[in-house]
């Protein structure tokens, strides 16, 4: 029987039709299997350390084709902020890299991956990083993050000022007595020259700088329990009246904002091992680094610094990619790397003794002072109610720099506000 | 027909609608639902505490403080920057076409992006290469370490914030200037009326419906003030420019105490709103 014209048309038309639709079907199929999950890593690392970041993040989405992890570079002083509306919001990032000082606030939002659970366990996730660095990111028994990286303060000095005021470049301070001296020689060239720069403004920034005279002196900080401060005290007094003194007595420092020593008018400052590489490249002087001077009697004590990397709860695939970027980003070998590439220091023993990183440490001599300190780094209090703490405590004791208030009513104000900030009212 | 035309009326603004609701009124109404709180900003808890966060505002010595040093630095922007601008547009009124190169040059600050002006500023007042103390010094006058000294920081920022407002007061006066009706000074110059007594007798008061929004504006954005503070003291030293809005951003956004910090925001609305109405009722009575 002859088809009709239409009936054959029809048939036609029926099986190309069926052809497009298998063949993008299978497309469509096909281009689902491969695509990537992508992810948003939210941190604050910009300039040389934003580079190595980018560099180890391209080698990840390399070596793991199904997923893209994007790093996203906000100000120190924006990420926190906008962690804070996006918890709020729901429209959190799948990983975020914060300061420890925030954890404890962090770990409460109920939005954050156990990565213990997702690790195979906490002792297979922690490996041998140093027990004081998972201090922020244990929370009710859970593992919600881990050390990204890690630093401590350690003295700066500019050893072509060392030189001008007759002091030996090669013999920075070791005690508060030889670092009076020293900065005294120093501010005695004039022209505006600070013998040391000491950190005034209120805020994490003055608390953090004036936390180690604290231990080195004895006073501390607050006692074991974080349910009371400890520093008003003869010690702490001590410790307060030198800095104070520096400024106001020898006039060997100036309370004010922070810049001096970059620009070559300061002789010593207070800083962390994240500056060696900027300081390296760019300082207009000789500059070098030595552990920070301790009182006679005293202790060597410096504080802790670094950032926490975490996952994010959301769709099981950006949790999963999530986690299997920080398994990898804080892997002993990644983080030699990564410390080699920003001079922060080792999270763990077996990053301190890899081959990578000795051999970089030979080669940078102004990392030595950070490397050997950091034995003695102090942990600050990892509770929610520290951020609050540490504002009472430098707005009361800014006064006493500018020598509005006397010492011991500095100290006896800032315990008060002190109690009243840990009590939450 | 009447029905078709507010319907049609209603779908045109919707879309702004939508925005101002979105953007504007819910977040207004969430702020105040968060003040009564004692929230952080990150616990999946919000704890109520009715008034509490306000009462405590009324004791907080912080609070007062800012409160003062608001009152300053809003006081003296909003006045400076209204007389200098009034002056400067006066001035420019008689330069003819020219005086387009000034406006120019007056109103350029206004569209300057605030956070690339105030690093500017930071390093004009720089105490050891900003060309302000650079310049006292060849005067043989002392130049203070102006952003951390606690008498020169809040002068400081003053400076700034008219320098930002300046040209907005200039090109609104010039326009307002530009409005009067020549007759009246014809009139006057046939009676042989001085240049000042003109402005005192005549300008003056043609122009207050002008000054009546270059104040209100003034003081609106004044006490609002964030970004230029925020970068060269951030509130310091020792509280000296520590203004409501940075006081807000510091008590929600480092110390985790989004509920007052929200207190703190509804607080500056209604100072505000109160002293907005209070302009309006004074200037009706004039008229």
């Amino acid at each position: 029987m002859k088809l009709s014209h239409r009936r054959l048309v029809s048939i036609l038309s029926l099986a190309v039709f069926a052809t497009v639709s298998l063949g993008t079907g299978s497309a469509i199929a096909a281009k689902k299997a491969v695509k990537p999950v992508t992810i948003q890593f939210w941190n604050y690392w910009d300039g040389g350390n934003g580079q190595a970041l980018s560099a180890l993040v391209k080698e990840f989405n390399k070596k793991n084709p199904g997923i893209i992890v994007k790093p996203v570079t906000f100000p120190w002083g924006d990420l926190l902020p906008k962690l804070q509306s996006a918890i709020a919001s729901g429209t959190t990032p799948a990983l975020a890299a914060t300061d420890i000082a925030w954890m404890a606030n962090m770990n409460q939002s109920g939005k954050l991956v156990d990565l213990g659970a997702a690790l195979g366990g906490i002792k297979k996730a922690t490996g041998n990083i140093y027990p004081s660095l998972l201090t922020y990111g244990l929370y009710k028994g859970k593992l919600q993050s881990l050390p990204a990286s890690t630093n401590n303060l350690s003295l700066f000095y500019n050893k072509d000022l060392f030189r001008k005021a007759g002091l030996n470049p090669n013999k920075p301070p070791k005690t508060w007595a030889e670092m009076r001296t020293d900065a005294m020689a120093i501010s005695a060239l004039g022209n505006g020259i600070q013998g040391m720069e000491i950190y005034v403004q209120p805020g994490e920034g003055l608390t953090w700088q004036f936390q180690p005279y604290l231990w080195q002196s004895g006073a501390g900080f607050l006692n074991k329990t974080n349910t009371a401060p400890t520093f008003n005290s003869a010690a702490g007094k001590t410790a307060l009246q030198f800095l104070v003194d520096l400024i106001n007595v020898d006039h060997a420092a100036t309370a004010g904002q922070w810049g001096a020593f970059d620009k070559g008018q300061a002789g010593m400052r207070i800083d962390g091992s994240w500056m060696v590489g900027g300081y390296r490249d760019n300082a207009p002087f000789e500059f070098g680094t030595a552990m920070l001077p301790i009182p006679a009697g005293g202790v060597h004590a410096t504080n802790m610094g670094g950032e926490q990397i975490m996952a994010f709860k959301g769709k099981t695939a950006s949790q999963a990619a999530a986690v299997k970027f920080i398994s990898w980003f804080t892997s002993a070998p990644i983080q030699a790397r990564w410390d080699v590439a920003t001079n922060f220091m080792p999270i763990s023993d077996t990053v301190a003794n890899s081959n990578v990183l000795l051999k970089h440490v030979a080669a940078e001599p102004a990392l030595k002072a950070f490397i050997d300190q950091q034995k003695y780094a102090y942990a600050r209090p990892a509770i929610a109610s520290y951020p609050a703490v540490s504002d009472a405590f430098s707005k009361a004791l800014e006064p006493a720099f500018y020598g509005t208030v006397s010492v011991s009513d500095a100290l006896a104000n800032a315990d008060a506000a002190v109690r009243k900030a840990l009590s939450g009212k | 027909m009447r029905n078709r035309q507010a319907r049609t009326a209603y779908l045109l603004i919707a879309p702004a609608l939508i925005l101002f609701i979105g953007f504007t009124a819910y977040p207004f109404i969430w702020s105040a639902q968060i003040s009564l709180t004692s929230w952080d900003g990150l616990n999946a808890v919000k704890k109520f505490v009715g008034f509490q966060n306000y009462i405590n505002l009324f004791s907080d010595a912080e609070f007062r403080k800012s409160l003062s040093v608001t009152t300053i630095y809003t006081v003296s922007v909003t006045l400076i920057s209204t007389v200098l601008g009034f002056l400067i547009a006066l001035m420019l009124q008689r330069r003819g076409k020219s005086s387009v190169i000034y406006r120019t040059i007056f109103f350029s600050p206004v569209v300057t992006a605030t956070v690339a002006a105030a690093v500017v500023w930071q390093l004009l007042f720089d105490p050891y290469v900003g060309v302000i103390d650079l310049g006292l010094k060849a005067l043989h006058l002392p130049g203070p370490n102006w952003l951390s000294d606690t008498h020169w920081a809040l002068p400081a920022v003053i400076i700034v914030g008219i320098w930002k407002r300046l040209g907005f007061a200039v090109i609104v006066y010039a326009a307002g200037l530009s409005s009067l009706p020549t007759s009246c000074y014809e009139a006057a110059d046939l009676d042989g009326v001085s240049g000042w007594q003109k402005v005192r007798y005549m300008t003056i008061p043609l122009m207050r419906p002008v000054t009546t929004l270059v104040l209100i504006t003034g003081f609106i954005d004044a006490i609002q003030v964030f970004d230029h503070i925020f970068i060269l003291t951030s509130g310091g030293p020792m509280g000296s420019t520590n203004v409501m809005s940075l006081l807000l951003f510091n008590q929600g956004f480092k110390l985790f105490r989004l509920g007052y910090a929200s207190a703190i925001g509804w607080t500056l609305f209604m100072i505000i709103l109160a002293l907005t109405m209070l302009q309006w009722q004074i200037r009706r009575r004039h008229e």
